[in-house]
């Protein structure tokens, strides 16, 4: 079997082991990597019920075949656990190179198991597995133990790694790599905290084989031509001039951008946030992960005010809205800050800045008074907000309350916050608001690590057009059909692994074609492909039952449901999912419980 | 009608928003009004080789497209918003 390097190192932080095992190629073919492969650990290894910070969890790194190769945008990795936040599966990706660098030493996963005595790190450097102090990297930020981990390594080492908030296992911490580059969702760093594992610093000097070299340079050049045409991703398009923050101004336009903690979808002060303004102003360089030519990261600078020195990769669509539209705050150099701060820490941005605008509705309603919070957390205070942002990566004060996410905050709160927690299963929802985009809508319910957009990115049919159009609206058969293929198609790709970027300009039967002139299986297509999916998607499933999940949390929050959009175009919408749901269980051949069915399980081969 | 321009579009308009003093036309000739005012670059961003709309217009937010595409009538109150393939895809199938 080409491509995988054949071998995946188990860790037992208990007694500072490690050991090599083979690959499975049933398993390869089964389930790719990536999202697939840490499932189906997760799967058949964690026993149900296992507490997420317990040293019995399970934390697995995985890379798929296409990672590490000349296939475009291949230096993505995933961590797969079980999820502090939601008590249900967790998968969340990562760019850069590390993932790249794992290849080259060798390994299509690592799988971390119990709890090391003292902090500790993993230097892995080909066949050699070190077992390290981290006492003099825990408490320090980011960029300091990167730096300080490569000093005791090697200059060229790739480093991941938890920050303080993971350190303080805040179940919105992020796992970071390479400084910038964020594992963000579901709260992991908290799971690498409770093991006592600081970082993973890497370095390889091995490269992977292709079965048909000749066929996989054919096909990845394929690829980079369809990104070269596509309006999008070519050069130039709108990804690259301005990064996912090009989505600003579209998203708000379309009336979906959550403004002040989702209770509304117009936010005045978009343009002024949008990638478009960061072009003209803090931006100073594009960047690029491993291999990929779209260069949607961006280097930006803030040179005077109050934020000045606050430097580096930044402002990703997703993030500018968490601390931009979710907390009414309309100045770019605050949400350069707030990120600056969130990597450094690191936090989910998406989940830290959602806590934070869930905090300022409740001030605004009343709920909260502005002394027990401690300062004044009013929607539209970038001082107070980024002020926020420090206490939770600490746990100080009130940010001990929201350094564990919406959900939990709420709970603490009672006095009927928790319908202003706008999370689904625990994760916080992300910056496309449901009621106009019902199949995200649908999506956000039955993702299975809560409100995730990546899991089943249906904006791009229902509000860019592209590569299929699908009225937001519409809330019929074939919108249920659109958000089950987004859903399986992606649950693929990130088993792959590759960005998911590369689909705005690539197919399934592109990816079918990398994969098997890479891999050498015959009779590999885009059916297979999307079948791998669905199968990735159907074993999730089976994890989140046997814990626990069933139609209950495949739900939106109240809100969603009740209270019609104030303006916009879905003015008076609101979310349809009551007729969704029924419809969306049958196509998928899931129960009236939201579960797998036998027939279903049968035909991908998921009996045992 | 408020005219609202999107990413690369402004690097042909050089604005961002302009008014137009329009009453109950339809999107297409809208349009022509713009192309003579912003030039051939202009209409080469907005249709493809093929005479195809290549990019995305909104009527206060809803997308022509679900209306009546290039016939959709505006009226002076409307805000009309145009934006280049932003993200999202190509026309590769899934
Ligand atoms: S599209 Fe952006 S996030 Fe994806 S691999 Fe390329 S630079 Fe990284």
């Amino acid at each position: 079997m080409k491509g995988y390097m054949g071998t995946v190192l188990r860790i037992d932080l208990d007694r500072q082991n490690a050991e090599k095992q083979k690959l499975d190629e049933q398993l390869a073919r089964n389930f790719l990597g990536g999202r697939g492969l840490g499932a189906k650990i997760l799967y058949d290894e964690l026993k149900s019920g296992t507490d997420p910070l317990s040293p019995e969890n399970i934390l697995v790194f995985a890379i798929g075949p296409l990672t590490g190769t000349r296939t475009p945008s291949s230096g993505r990795h995933v961590v797969v656990s079980k999820s502090p936040l939601t008590g249900g599966i967790a998968f969340t990706s990562s760019g850069g190179t590390w993932g790249a660098e794992l290849k080259r030493a060798g390994y299509d996963a690592i799988v971390v198991k119990g709890k090391a005595k003292k902090p500790l790190y993993l230097w892995i450097e080909d066949d050699e597995v070190g077992f390290r102090d981290a006492k003099e990297h825990w408490g320090k930020m980011i960029s300091q133990s990167d730096e300080g981990i490569k000093s005791e390594t090697d200059d060229e080492a790739k480093v991941l790694q938890i920050g303080i908030a993971g350190e303080r296992m805040s179940r919105i911490a992020a796992i970071i790599n390479e400084k910038y580059r964020a594992a963000g969702r579901c709260g992991l760093g908290a799971v690498m905290g409770a093991k006592n594992l600081k970082a993973i610093a890497v370095k390889g000097s091995r490269n992977p084989e292709a079965a048909d070299s000749i066929g996989l340079t054919r096909a990845a050049s394929r690829a980079m031509k369809m990104i070269s045409e596509s309006g999008v991703t070519k050069e130039d398009g709108g990804l690259n001039s301005f990064g996912t923050a090009v989505l600003t101004n579209i998203i708000n336009a379309s009336g979906i951008y959550p403004t002040r903690n989702f209770q509304t979808g117009t936010f005045s002060g978009a343009e002024k946030i949008s990638g478009e303004a960061m072009a003209k102003t803090i931006l100073k360089e594009k960047t690029a992960c491993y291999e990929c030519p779209m260069e949607c990261g961006r280097w930006v600078k803030v040179e005077k005010g109050k934020y000045a020195g606050t430097e580096g990769e930044s402002l990703e669509y997703e993030t500018s809205w968490a601390f931009g539209g979710e907390c009414g705050v309309n100045n770019l150099e605050a949400l350069a800050r707030a990120n600056f701060l969130c990597n450094e820490y690191g936090l989910d941005t998406i989940s830290t800045g959602s806590s934070i605008g869930f905090t300022m509705e409740l001030l605004e309603r009343g709920i909260l008074s502005k002394e027990k919070v401690g300062i004044d957390l009013r929607f539209g205070n970038d001082d107070a907000m980024i002020q926020m942002i420090e206490k939770i990566a600490k746990r100080e004060g009130f940010g001990d309350v929201l350094a564990d996410g919406t959900k939990a905050a709420s709970k603490k709160i009672g006095k009927g916050s928790e319908y202003y927690a706008m999370q689904v299963k625990g994760l916080e929802l992300p910056a496309y608001d449901p009621r106009g985009a019902v199949g995200l809508g649908l999506n956000f319910a039955t993702a299975n690590r809560g409100a995730c957009h990546v899991s089943g990115y249906t904006i791009a049919a229902e509000i860019l057009g592209a590569p299929l159009k699908a009225d937001p609206f519409d809330s019929g058969e074939s919108k249920v059909d659109l958000t089950i293929l987004f859903q399986n198609f992606t649950a693929a790709v990130d088993s792959g692994v590759n960005c998911l970027f590369l689909t705005f300009a690539v197919g399934a039967s592109e990816y079918a074609e990398m994969i098997s002139s890479l891999v050498g299986w015959e009779g590999y297509d885009a059916d297979e492909f999307l079948r791998t999916g669905e199968r990735i998607f159907a074993i999730e499933r089976l994890f989140n039952k046997r814990e626990g999940f069933g139609r209950k949390d495949d739900t939106l929050p109240q809100r969603f449901l009740k209270e019609p959009m104030p303006e916009g175009a879905p003015k008076g919408r609101v979310h349809p999912l009551a007729e969704m749901l029924d419809i969306y269980y049958r196509k998928r051949g899931y129960t009236e419980e939201g579960h797998p069915g036998k027939e279903k399980l049968n035909e991908l081969g998921l009996m045992d | 009608m408020i005219i609202k321009f999107f990413a690369n579009l402004r690097e042909i308009t050089k604005d961002h928003e302009i008014t137009l003093k329009l009453e109950n036309v339809k999107v297409k000739d809208a349009l022509l009004v713009l192309e003579k005012k912003y030039g051939r670059d202009f209409r080469d961003v907005v249709f493809d080789p093929e005479g195809e709309l290549y990019v995305r217009i909104l009527i206060n937010g809803r997308n022509i497209e679900y209306l009546e595409g290039l016939d959709t009538q505006v009226t002076g109150d409307d805000t009309v918003s145009l934006f280049p393939p932003v993200a999202g895809g190509s026309h590769a199938e899934l």
